[in-house]
């Protein structure tokens, strides 16, 4: 309790609870019971402390790294950090006293980054600020750059997806002899070649000059014999740990086009090396033929980067891509100029689900409003996919058919998030506790399907406003659920200092308290750890 | 209701300093017959009788400045030829003397001068030079190093060398005033050992954030001792860039010592456990560093094999030993006791290198060992600017990865440096009714 001073003519006002920053109008607007001035405390209960203070969490800081982003990087050995530096540099922290001291990418454009952990691998996609001819700041993925996926292992980073293999067609000659009056394989005229299968799972393209023909009249396939295969290609890459066979069914009158047929995984035509160049006494019919393999041929073998990366019914999702230009042949996503489309602002690529690699270049793709505004960022909430720009939120449901042919529906055309701008909950890298907090323009905002009003900034609105728009690409959100506080880098210039609120006495406008942690360091990227401790990353006093 | 407070100080790292008269010293820098050297004084108790500077030559020639009972002495040597015993002044209590020696070619001439009295409170008072002695002793004395000698019952400031001559004519004639304007000459290196690397030493340092108030005078006193500090630095040093400044790190109550216990059965060189750091940071401003020395007395201790040679052993910023060629004879200490600190050190990261050395004991046959040490560690530091004057630490210090912490009182940052969680504070628009 306070009891406040009473100066001439005024009585003392008992203050019994305190309800946090107040910076919505004229300062004596203030209610009594708010701060107009409340920097560098937290509350508790009904009162109100000093913050704690900070200690280094690295126990080893050297290399001294000057840290621009961090996430919470969840692996199948626990709660890590995947972080990049000012140099362009992303490292992995594994704990306090372990940080892998080789970055795992560098790309010199690289200011920022998107993440994703799927299935213990780290998903990343460099991405940078552009400026348009007004002056305004946006995000797009790094042009000509990919996204790129990491084991966790401390071995760099590498491509996400995987080139095909190319050599010569693969050799095909009878092996062992059936039993007398049996049939191994069908006879007929078949196509078939071999695929890689890299050490994330991802499957690439088949070979198209690889392609070779079963047939009677090309001396194999006759029906009473299993099938040699030779010269099958190795890739030079050491993340191709198998190789597929695949084929297609008898055709019937070929035309020539050698992967315009559906091909399919041949049973038992898996090699589990890149060494071996040869698989003997392979047999299958056509009515073995069940695994699809054709639409690999459609898929990215590089990914154009975007700016956010998250998952969506086990699929891969990456928004806000600027493209890759001719010089990637049929992976280029972006005409040759001159051209009035200059990037793929507006485009999310949609992976397979169950294969984050896999993204058809056909109808692995949702189109939002082209608005030219660009994508911001991407989340699944209750089953459905939302896409946000700075100021508009689109949803769309997974019909089960491919990406393209999804229902869109614009949810709000007045409220977005930035590239960070999705608060992250507690250590476990994701966002969903029943609720979205969502950092807009107007304010930071409760999303349960339906955006909350009024928003949680309510109290604040001055301050908020009063933040530069252009840079709301630097803010970046967590949410202690645990403790019911939640922590908000801010743009210039307020780049040291820490907004801070406390929701224990209510998830609402009215309830929730705020403040302002200063610190005498930048505070660029934030996030918590050990479940619920807050760490910060900086570069330093500049 | 409850509020809680841990508004507190900025907290540096307190340096400690273990011997209580360690010399201070400007090795053989440059080599040269033409120098000025200048120190100023001032007695805390009348028992100190003793050397307060020695200008050592190359060939065992000094010049030394003494306290003896009740009066400052003056005295040129050649070896141990005592040349000229010149009495200089009555020693007054809390006083400041000050002297300027200037070597030009065969000429050698002293300056004397002592504080005006002032009234207490007023500002600090000039001291005027008086020609004391010029002349030529008839033999070249070639500088090699000076020592200052630290004591408890005296305090000291203002040790400056340069490797010319100085004609004091030309310059101010007040000590505090090394005006450089009408075409006098730039000195080439200076030092004040003012409070870089050695704050324990300074009353009230790092107590303001304020360069002005916490860096306004050069003293090296005794710690603990009740010095006052009313003589300013030259101006020069707060409207120039002082182009050198000298760091004495970090002391240690363990010297930098190894001792392999019996000589090596092959030529081995070992390396210290020991090392020092420096440990003033935020003082050097983030500039190209124009030189920069190690500088440290290599010497054996007890009974024993002596080690053969001594060499610096370096750890950079990032905790890594600094690789260099140990077989390079330009890499010892030698007999001018300094080497090339590795140019990768810089005015950014020399707070994170860590200083110390290796020794190498010829083959022997199981031949018990002395113990190598190096005492009198220096970082000389070379560079165009002038300190940044704040106590703010350097980037490196303060980026990183850092986490709150329950019950924190500061903000803890990397190598324990610490400053102050900025002032909490909460204000009402309330008054009452």
């Amino acid at each position: 309790m306070v009891l406040m001073p009473g100066t001439r003519d005024h009585d003392p006002l008992v203050i019994e609870d305190f309800q946090g920053l107040w910076e919505r109008g004229d300062p004596e607007s203030a209610p009594s019971d708010h701060f107009t001035v409340a920097d560098n405390v937290k509350y508790f209960h009904s009162g109100v402390e000093s913050r704690d203070g900070l200690v280094p969490y690295l126990n080893s800081p050297l290399p001294v790294l000057k840290f621009v982003r961090i996430y919470n990087y969840v692996t199948q050995l626990g709660q890590t950090l995947i972080a990049l530096t000012t140099d362009h540099k992303i490292y992995h922290i594994t704990g306090p006293t372990n940080i892998y001291t080789n970055p795992i990418l560098t790309i010199a454009e690289m200011e920022d980054f998107g993440f994703v952990a799927i299935n213990g691998r780290a998903y990343i996609t460099p991405f940078k600020t552009q400026i348009n001819p007004q002056g305004e700041h946006y995000q797009l993925g790094l042009k000509n750059q990919f996204v790129y996926v990491y084991k966790g292992d401390g071995t760099p980073a590498r491509k996400a997806g995987g080139v095909g293999p190319v050599g010569t067609p693969i050799v095909v000659a009878n092996g062992t002899p059936a039993p007398a009056g049996e049939f191994v394989t069908d006879t007929g005229y078949h196509l078939f070649s071999v695929l890689y299968e890299t050490d994330t799972g991802y499957l690439t393209a088949p070979g198209t000059t690889t392609i070779g023909v079963l047939n009677v009249s090309a001396g194999n396939l006759d029906g009473l014999h299993k099938l040699n295969f030779s010269n099958i290609p190795t890739s030079p890459n050491a993340y191709v740990i198998k190789r597929h066979l695949v084929a297609t069914k008898e055709i019937i009158g070929f035309n020539g086009d050698k992967i315009g047929y559906q091909y399919f995984f041949i049973p038992g035509g898996t090699i589990n090396d890149n060494i071996t160049v040869f698989l003997n006494d392979v047999a299958f019919f056509d009515s073995d033929l069940i695994s699809d393999a054709s639409h690999l041929f459609d898929n990215f073998s590089q990914i154009p980067a975007g700016v956010a990366l998250n998952t969506y019914h086990s699929r891969l999702v990456v928004v806000g891509e600027f493209g890759l230009d001719s010089t990637f042949g049929t992976d280029a996503t972006i005409p040759v100029p001159p051209s009035t489309i200059l990037d793929n602002r507006s485009l999310a690529r949609v992976s397979f689900p169950g294969e984050p690699e896999a993204i058809s270049k056909v109808d692995g793709l949702i189109i939002a409003p082209l608005d030219g505004k660009p994508l911001t960022n991407v989340q699944e909430f209750r089953d459905v996919l939302y896409l946000f720009k700075n100021t508009r939120t689109i949803a769309y449901s997974d019909n089960f058919d491919v990406p393209a042919s999804w229902q869109e529906e614009v949810l709000d055309q007045g409220i977005g998030a930035p590239v960070h701008g999705i608060a992250t909950v507690l250590d476990t890298g994701g966002v969903n506790i029943d609720f979205l907090l969502i950092v807009d323009w107007s304010g930071l905002i409760m999303f349960n399907g339906t955006y909350a009003q009024p928003e949680m900034s309510w109290k604040i609105e001055d301050f908020w406003r009063g933040m530069n728009r252009q840079m709301f690409h630097l803010v970046q959100i967590v949410n202690d659920s645990l403790n019911k506080h939640i922590w908000i880098t801010l743009p210039d210039p307020f780049r040291r200092t820490l907004l801070h609120a406390d929701y224990a006495n209510g998830m609402n406008a009215k309830d929730i308290r705020w403040a302002k942690w200063n610190f005498d360091v930048l505070v660029n990227t934030i996030a918590l750890i050990e479940t619920d401790r807050l760490v910060i990353g900086t570069p330093g006093l500049t | 209701m409850a509020i809680k407070s841990t508004a507190g100080e900025i907290g540096l790292y307190l340096y400690n300093r273990p011997d209580a008269t360690p010399p201070i010293i400007f090795p053989d820098f440059l080599e040269t017959s033409h120098f000025t050297v200048s120190i100023m004084a001032k007695v805390l108790n009348n028992a100190v009788p003793g050397t307060l500077l020695a200008v050592e030559g190359t060939n065992g020639s000094r010049i030394i400045i003494s306290i003896q009972i009740g009066y400052w002495l003056f005295e040129i040597r050649d070896g141990s030829t005592v040349f000229v015993q010149l009495p200089l002044a009555i020693t007054q209590l809390n006083v400041w003397t000050a002297f300027c020696i200037v070597k030009n070619g065969p000429s050698i001439s002293l300056w004397h001068g002592t504080e005006i009295e002032a009234a207490p409170g007023d500002p600090p008072n000039a001291i005027q030079l008086s020609p004391r002695l010029d002349m030529s002793p008839g033999f070249e004395f070639f500088f090699d190093h000076a020592v200052a000698v630290t004591n408890p019952d005296m305090a000291i400031c203002n040790l400056r060398y340069w490797n010319i001559s100085h004609n004091l004519g030309e310059v101010s004639i007040f000590a505090n005033e090394w005006d450089l304007s009408g075409g006098a000459k730039q000195p080439i290196w200076s030092s004040t050992l003012r409070t870089p690397g050695d704050i324990s030493n300074i009353v009230g340092i790092y107590t303001s954030p304020i360069w002005n108030r916490g860096h306004e005078f050069s003293i090296i006193s005794p710690a603990g001792a009740l010095a006052e500090f009313y003589l300013p630095d030259p101006a020069y040093l707060t409207t120039r860039n002082c182009p050198t400044w000298v760091y004495p790190p970090d002391y240690r109550t363990v010297l930098i010592s190894v001792n392999p216990g019996v000589t090596p059965s092959v030529p081995t060189t070992y390396k210290s456990t020991d090392f020092i750091q420096f440990v003033d940071r935020g003082s050097v401003p983030p500039v190209v560093l124009l030189a920069q020395f190690y500088c440290a007395y290599p010497s054996s201790v007890g009974a024993g094999q002596s080690h053969e040679d001594s060499m610096p052993a370096y750890i950079d910023e990032n905790n890594v030993d600094f690789p260099f060629d140990v077989n390079d004879p330009s890499f010892w200490f030698g007999t001018l006791t300094r080497t090339n600190i590795p140019a990768a050190m810089t005015g950014i990261n020399m707070y994170g290198w860590k200083f110390g050395g290796q020794f190498i004991w010829a083959a022997g046959a199981a031949i018990p060992t002395a113990t190598a040490t190096l005492t009198y560690t220096f970082l000389y530091v070379i560079y165009n600017g002038i300190p940044t004057g704040k106590p703010s630490l350097p980037i490196d210090d303060l980026a990183g990865l850092f986490a709150i912490q329950k019950g924190q009182l500061v903000d803890k940052y990397n190598r324990g440096v610490e400053v102050k969680i900025p002032d909490p504070t909460i204000r009402t628009a309330y008054i009452g009714e």
